[in-house]
């Protein structure tokens, strides 16, 4: 292995946030509270968090037209050059195409020339037709959908309410997306992972739909709910050794890979550089949720730990986004290894891990001051990424790229 | 050094990209590495980090990019 010398320069983590409490730039907006499919492992309606039972089924159009005004006088008060819109759910598409006809289109009015932004529906893809991709190719939206892998995988946990099977119907619209003419509007597929799965089955089944990025998720839980298969050996890394056979196959793969955020975001914190998603690296989270009802939450995942987790008691009617910055569990996500226990900070893979994903480190007690539930598994992909990525930069230093 | 993640090693140090073949890693066809690199090499020139991205199929890769001066 290489020893380490002066390094080129290296991007530091934003955190701590210090006096000035870093903007939002990431928002979630629930436009719809109820969904047409009925997964097993749904963090909306089946955590914690009973919010959902409270919240409307569709958000109104008033309360979208506040949320409108109030993310552009975000982006004007902070001079932002660019921000990520997601809509979200439940099932976003069940809002119908003229509420997000409306929306976005006051979206794109609303905000200021000078700040870019990048929208996102994501979706269970059940829902997705001509109306929904006319709507996307008029205003830009990508189109993030969920698939876990072949029929008799996804269809364990991906039903709909009279447990039927949903990945049929999914597969018929990433066919579409597919298509030249509607790749620019595909972000790409969101697969929770389950490690009873084939990983190298299921990962060839969603790379058949050439699809432009795979996000792997890990299940939420956290120390009182632990994820399936999540034992408290730290000796059983299920969860790395899955996710260890998908690397292996992607990460030598000839030609420009099918971008794995997760993948990449490891090998470029051991690289020195910033990991970019929230659920490693430990960056300061600067996402923000707008309810259905128009309440400022926290990141919806919190739903996973107990019931008002992410509630904040601010809305959009009455409260800018400002004045959620100073919100303590805001600034706790801003923190970066200051706000994380003393077995993260003397934890040799820190630096990329980052104290994984926040809603996984709960405990009850001890609250989000403990280690990702997942800490044995992600210490050894990390390892294991390690040892790849070093390996092969020793050999580019010594030899160069083969040809 | 620079070891690994398993016990009793590290990746707490930073690996030293100074020998690093700039010239070659940027020219050359896509591996996972190359384009790891360029976008490390990109970041220690942006403006501003990526932001830490929710997990949504996705959704921040085209922000990376437009940031980076590439096309989406």
């Amino acid at each position: 292995m290489r020893t380490v010398g002066e390094p080129v320069k290296q991007i530091q983590p934003e955190g701590p946030a210090g006096p000035a409490p870093l903007p939002f730039r990431e928002f979630l907006i629930k436009v719809q509270s109820s969904c047409n499919l009925a997964c097993d492992y749904c963090y909306v309606y089946r955590a914690a968090d009973t919010g959902w039972r409270t919240q409307p089924r569709t958000m109104a159009s008033a309360t979208a037209e506040q949320v409108c005004h109030r993310i552009a006088e975000h982006a004007r008060d902070h001079a932002l050059s660019s921000l990520q819109i997601v809509l979200h759910g439940g099932e976003p598409l069940l809002a119908g195409p003229s509420f997000l006809d409306a929306l976005l289109g006051r979206l794109r009015t609303a905000l200021p020339s000078s700040t870019r932004a990048d929208l996102v529906i994501q979706t269970n893809g059940t829902l997705v037709d001509d109306a929904v991709l006319a709507l996307c190719h008029e205003y830009g939206v990508r189109l993030g959908v969920s698939l876990d892998g072949g029929p008799a995988v996804n269809d364990r946990h991906r039903v709909d309410h009279a447990g039927r099977g949903s990945h049929d119907a999914v597969a018929k619209v990433l066919r579409r997306l597919g298509q030249d003419r509607h790749r620019p509007v595909w972000a790409g597929l969101l697969c929770t992972v389950d490690v009873t799965t084939d990983p190298l089955a299921v990962y060839e089944h969603l790379l058949s739909f050439q699809p432009p990025a795979i996000d792997l998720m890990l299940p939420l839980g956290n120390w009182d709910h632990p994820p399936p298969h999540r034992s408290a050996d730290p000796a059983s890394v299920p969860y790395a050794d899955w996710l260890r056979a998908v690397f292996d196959r992607w990460y030598p793969a000839p030609g420009p890979p099918t971008r794995i955020p997760f993948f990449e975001a490891v090998i470029d914190l051991v690289l020195g550089g910033a990991g970019g998603i929230e659920s490693v690296g430990g960056g300061p989270s600067r996402m923000v949720v707008v309810d259905t009802d128009g309440s400022l939450t926290q990141s919806d995942q919190l739903k996973t730990a107990y019931d008002g987790a992410p509630g904040t008691g601010r809305d959009v009617w009455r409260d800018s986004f400002d004045t959620l910055l100073t919100h303590p569990g805001i600034l706790a996500r801003q923190a970066g290894t200051g706000a994380l226990c003393e077995e993260c900070r003397a934890c040799p893979v820190l630096r990329v891990c980052g104290g994984g994903h926040y809603p996984h480190r709960y405990r009850q007690g001890s609250g989000f001051a403990n280690p990702s539930v997942y800490s044995p598994d992600l210490r050894s992909l990390i390892g294991h990424v390690s040892r790849t990525v070093l390996g092969d930069l020793d050999r580019l230093i010594e030899g160069g790229l083969p040809r | 050094m620079v070891t690994n993640g398993e016990s009793g090693e590290s990746t707490s140090a930073l690996p030293d990209l100074t020998d690093v073949p700039l010239d070659e890693v940027m020219s050359s066809s896509d591996s996972a590495l190359t384009q790891a690199l360029r976008r490390v090499l990109r970041q220690t020139t942006g403006a501003e980090p990526p932001i830490s991205a929710y997990s949504s199929g996705g959704q921040l890769l085209r922000l990376d990019e437009a940031e980076a001066g590439q096309q989406g």
